[in-house]
């Protein structure tokens, strides 16, 4: 049976990842207007992140400017996809639970 | 570790599959891409129909553009200045062998379907037919068939 990922139960957290795993490279500031966090707070996340091997930082420039990009590395994504099927095992769960329950009689 | 309830896990799937859908509408966002990409093609057509002399350096001229159009869309640097901020490729999509020959198979339908008519009414510069076919179906249907190819890869 699938697993639940602790790192992965924090809401931010999953739609970084979710984010990253359709993705090969994203720019740091596409994935922060996306998950609508400010710098600093998406700068901890993806350290939190690269720290558990989650999501790989590559810095660089384009011009002068100076450029962030992240990846989910391999490690990250086969850990979403098990998180992804926990999930959909306790969605499914409660949903065939609540099929099997009989009507209440006194509900109109 | 507390397991989630069943609502939080729907809408921790909600999460997963919008991050997804906002990651492959951004990979087709950047129109102008497909227009100088169709126009690139088309005119390469034209040119070479019309001047056979300068065939050879219209092919080097084009494929320096596919070159270019390469490291546009696989590297970093690249994507970003040419305003795409992610980079969507087979290892975070992986396409089965089923949407591959799907992605191809307009192109070939519709080659097949031009040679036919250039041939049965045995037309005048069948090359550009090809050009402005293969232009518009750049142009106009490329990113369609891209978004749905990405958001069906997805689901797989």
């Amino acid at each position: 049976m699938a697993k639940l990922d602790p790192l992965l139960l924090d809401p931010t957290r999953l739609a970084i990842v979710s984010l990253l795993a359709a993705a090969e490279w994203a720019e740091f500031g596409f994935v922060r207007d996306s998950v609508q966090l400010s710098d600093s707070a998406l700068s901890k996340q993806a350290t939190t992140l690269s720290k558990n091997e989650y999501v790989e930082v590559r810095k660089g420039y384009v011009g002068k400017r100076p450029r962030t990009w992240l990846n989910l590395t391999d490690a990250g994504r086969s850990n979403l996809a098990e998180h992804i099927s926990a999930l959909q095992a306790i969605a499914e769960k409660a949903r065939s639970d609540g099929a099997q329950q009989p009507r209440d009689p006194s509900v109109p | 570790m507390n397991e989630p309830t069943p609502e939080e896990a729907a809408a921790a799937l909600r999460t997963v599959h919008e991050g997804k859908e906002q990651v492959i509408k951004s990979a087709v966002e950047s129109r102008w891409i497909w227009i100088v990409s169709g126009l690139a093609v088309f005119l390469y057509s034209l040119a070479n129909d019309l001047f056979p002399a300068a065939g050879p350096w219209l092919t080097w001229l084009l494929l320096a553009f596919l070159l270019v159009a390469v490291v546009g869309l696989r590297t970093r640097v690249g994507s970003t200045l040419i305003g795409r901020p992610v980079i969507v490729s087979g290892r975070s999509l992986p396409l089965s062998v089923k949407w591959r020959l799907l992605r191809i198979a307009p192109v070939l339908g519709l080659g097949i379907a031009v040679a036919l008519v250039v041939s049965l009414l045995q037309l005048p510069h069948g090359g550009i037919y090809y050009g402005a076919l293969a232009g518009i179906y750049i142009i106009f249907l490329s990113p369609r068939l891209q978004l749905r190819l990405l958001r069906r890869q997805d689901r797989d």
